[in-house]
Parts: structure tokens; sequence; C-alpha cells
């Protein structure tokens, strides 16, 4: 009887998600992953930077911008696994993540490389983690540029062939996160261990949990 | 003890310092007054005094002080907890005065002088700073250092009771730095104990750490207790956790790659505008040899500073 109500109680919860997410439109997902940027300019605007709001500025678009990645990557098991369709708002993920990632790259490009072409052309070629950073980039404009209705079909088979290169992009993401500072950090640490688990399980069959 | 400000009157004020009046009027009298009695070196270039001299605030909230915290925010949080009073400083080695001395004891003995150098971290970035302290030579030659000696190395503190970090293996703790003794004896290398006349704060290495303005930050190791001298080139932190991008001299030089950031140039912290805001608009200069500080050359005459980097 206990048991019972207590698989009752989780049913219900999660029935109430999955109606919560049917009224969700596409839209509030665009616009609560503003929030982010929201709270940077509050941050900034509020002197909470620090001494060098540049650097802040830089980072923070950055780990942004890879965290929406990761969401993007969750977007299939998560669905899977419960059984609530959340694919519908992929595409959102994904270009928001972008989104950020261009704030994020014109950060250095403008306030910190300053135009400095030699520099910038030394940077990429030079040192190992902008290398990376930037070949993950490169690898997400194809991506951005096709996550439309009219690219799905006229790409057809082609299209989720394409879209697996997020799998490298964001694993040079993490490593271009993880080769940034001078020591081994332990957010940059934590955040890559959850991408390779992340694209790893997509070497597994995953089900449905029954119970839901 | 010499009077401080007797010993500032002989202090040569640069021109361009006067024509910059303007901008240090801003940050009030004391201040002035203080810069007026500045010394800065001759070859300090003018470039570099184009450059505000940094606040206070900006001196404090930006640091690089493992033992603390990894951000740069960290050591302004976690230093109050480090205790500097007794702070016993252990001089072994080749040296004619060996044992532990008190900070309170050496400083009392030293020259204070104020010199306003520019700091440039391996990172890139860069800040003027106006130090006070005594030269690390006037040390040397009251302790007496032994003929055979080359090299002088210098240990942090190590207790992990307030350096939170130290229980961490990010670096081989105690932090550890060394100079060549030649480039100890000069005149340029500084043992700071304030910034902007008063003591020197915690998470800027107090009571005493070392300045050398033509090498890279890191070499300008923090709170000091222990100091020797030695026949041979001393271990440095850095040069052991990665010895492929932290040399033995970490000699400022442009020429020099490294893997992680652009030596061409420095971005300089303070930016041209009022407040944090103004700061968000970060101004890159063109690095130097040797940070500007064109008069350590003789040092390295005959030396592939490529090699010994």
């Amino acid at each position: 009887m206990h048991k019972a109500t207590k698989t009752l109680n989780i049913k219900s919860i999660f029935d109430f998600i999955r109606v919560s997410v049917r009224r969700l439109r596409i839209w509030h997902i665009y616009v609560s992953l503003l929030i982010p940027l929201l709270l940077l300019t509050y941050d900034l605007l509020s002197g909470r930077l620090g001494v060098d709001p540049m650097r802040s500025i830089e980072k923070s678009l950055g780990v942004t911008a890879i965290y929406i990645l990761i969401l993007t990557l969750c977007i299939t098991p998560v669905s899977t696994l419960t059984g609530i369709n959340f694919i519908r708002f992929r595409r959102a993920f994904g270009l928001m993540s972008f989104f950020y990632i261009i704030l994020h790259f014109s950060t250095w490009l403008f306030l910190d490389m300053q135009l400095r072409w030699v520099e910038i052309v030394e940077s990429l070629t030079r040192k190992p983690f902008i290398f990376f950073g930037m070949i993950g980039f490169l690898l997400l404009v194809p991506l951005a540029a096709t996550s439309n209705n009219y690219s799905l079909k006229r790409l057809g088979k082609y299209w989720p062939k394409l879209h697996k290169l997020i799998y490298v992009a964001i694993i040079l993401g993490g490593v271009h996160y993880l080769m940034m500072e001078k020591t081994l950090q332990s957010d940059a640490t934590i955040t890559f261990i959850i991408i390779i688990f992340l694209i790893s399980l997509r070497f597994f069959k995953i089900r449905k949990i029954n119970w839901l | 003890m010499k009077d401080m400000n007797k010993k500032n009157q002989i202090d040569i004020t640069p021109k361009h310092l006067f024509y910059n009046r303007r901008k240090v009027l801003k940050l009030g009298l004391a201040l002035t007054a203080y810069v007026a009695s500045n010394s800065i070196t001759p070859a300090f270039a003018k470039e570099i005094f184009d450059r505000k001299i940094n606040s206070l605030e900006e001196i404090t909230n930006y640091n690089n002080f493992y033992e603390f915290g990894i951000d740069k925010t960290d050591p302004a949080k976690h230093a109050y907890k480090l205790t500097t009073s007794p702070w016993p400083i252990e001089i072994s080695g080749l040296v004619d005065n060996p044992g532990v001395y008190d900070y309170s004891e050496i400083s009392r003995e030293m020259n204070i002088i104020q010199r306003t150098y520019s700091l440039r971290c391996v990172e890139g970035w860069s800040m003027l700073i106006p130090w006070n302290g005594f030269q690390l030579s006037e040390l040397l030659n009251k302790l007496g250092v032994k003929d055979e000696a080359r090299y002088v190395s210098f240990e942090t503190l190590h207790r992990p009771q307030e350096m939170h970090m130290q229980e961490t293996n990010i670096l081989n703790w105690p932090y550890r730095e060394g100079l060549r003794l030649d480039e100890a004896m000069h005149p340029l290398t500084l043992m700071a104990t304030g910034v902007y006349g008063q003591p020197l704060p915690k998470q800027n290495g107090a009571p005493l750490r070392l300045v050398v303005p033509w090498k890279y930050g890191f070499k300008s190791i923090k709170s000091i207790t222990k100091i020797s001298f030695q026949r041979e080139e001393p271990a440095s932190s850095w040069n052991q956790q990665n010895p492929a991008e932290y040399g033995f001299y970490s000699n400022v030089n442009p020429t020099v790659h490294h893997p992680r950031w652009s030596q061409a140039s420095e971005r300089y912290i303070g930016g041209e505008g009022e407040g944090y805001l103004g700061n968000l608009f970060t101004k890159r200069y063109d690095t130097k040899l040797f940070n500007g500080y064109e008069e350590v050359a003789p040092l390295y005459e005959g030396m592939d500073l490529s090699r010994y980097y």
C-alpha cells in the first residue's frame, strides 16, 4: 500500500511535468536562455565583475556556451529516459549556445586581442588552447547554419550525419576550457567529465524507465 | 633609522610626471605628494608612464597568490587568515650571518625607498604598482654573502591551516623561487614591504615579498620565510610544475614564445575610464624586452635568451 502511494506520487509529478512541457513554447526557451546574459550585464553594471571585467565576461560567456551545449546533448537521453518529448526544444538550445559562442569570440577578438592581427594569427596557430576553441567554433558554424526547417528537409538523411559534428565540437570546447589556465581547474575538469559521460551515453541503448 | 622624507628628497621625479599631475591629482593630495616623491629609475620608459598608476583597490583585488585560491579575487577573500606577526625569516647557506631573524628586525635596519614598477604577468597583463621596500642588495650586503655563493633561493611560508590551497597538489608547496646572485644584487631588485606607503596587504604577499620588475610576475615570490645562498641553480615552483612553459630566468621577452599567452603585448589592467565599468576597455601595449628595464641587459650578455628563458 505504502509503496503504491509512493509510485503514484512520482508518476503524478511526471504527469505534471509532461503537461507543463507540452504547454511550453519554443520562444520560452530562447528567452530563458537570455537570462545568463542579463545576469552578466547586471553584474557588470553593479561592479561585481571586479578589477578586470573583460576577462570575467569572456570566461562567463564561454562557460555559458559550453553549458548550454551540454544541455543540448542532454535532450535526447532525457527524452528517452522520461518519455517526455524535449526534442522540439533542441534547436533553441543549440542556437543559443552558438549565440553565446559568438559573443565569447567577439569579446576575445575586440576587447581582449583588440584586433591585433599578428597576435591573433599567432594565437590561432601556436596556442593549442585557442586553436582547439577556434576549430570547435568553426565546426559549429555549419550546424547553426542548417538549424532550420528548410535545411532539415533539403539535407534529408545527411542532416543527422552532419549534426554529429556537435560531439567533436563539444569535446574541443571542453579541451579549450581545460587548457585555459596554468593549472588544472576543478570546474573545467568536472565539465569535461560531464561531456565525456554524455557522449559515451550514445554507445548504450537507453530505454524509457518503466515506472514513469 | 633614516628619515623617510629625507631619503625621498634626493630621488628624481621625471619631467613627464609633472605633466601628468592632472591625472594624479584625481587620486587625492596625499597621493600626489607620494607620487612626486616617488623614485623612478632612469630607464623607466615614458610609454609605461603614460598609464595610470593602479589604484590600491585594483592592486589588492587582482592577485595571483595560489596559496589562497586560483581565481584572482580569491586572495582578497582568504588572505586575512594569514598571521604575519611574528614572522621569522630563516637565512641559511653560504652566508656570514646565518640565522633566524624576525621581519620586524630586518625591516627596521633597512632604508625604505619607494619605487613604481610595471608588473608584467606571464598571463599577458600588467599593472603599475607603487611599492615601498628596500633594495635586496642592501640586505645581502648586511648578511655578508660568501664568495662561493652564486644563487639565492626563496621560500614562501608553508602553513596549510592558513593557506588552504597548500592542502592540494596544484603546485609543489612551498612556493619556491630563485635568482642568480648578480640579479639579486641589481639595484632594481626590490624587497617590497608595502604599497602606497602602507604595509603590504596580505593578498600582495605580506609582510615581505620580492619584486623583480624585468621578470614575469611569478618570479616575485610572496610572503618569504626562507632565504638561502647556494652554489647551484635553485628550484622554482612553476619551473617544476611545467618546465616547458616556465624557465628559471623568466625574463620578460616578447620574442620568447609561450604556448598559452601571447607575450608580444600586454593588457594593462585599469582602463581609461573611472571605476569598474571604465576598466572594461583595457588597452594593449607592446611588451618590451626586460619589461622596458634595459639596464639589466648586461646581466645576460652572451646568453641565448630563447634557450635560457
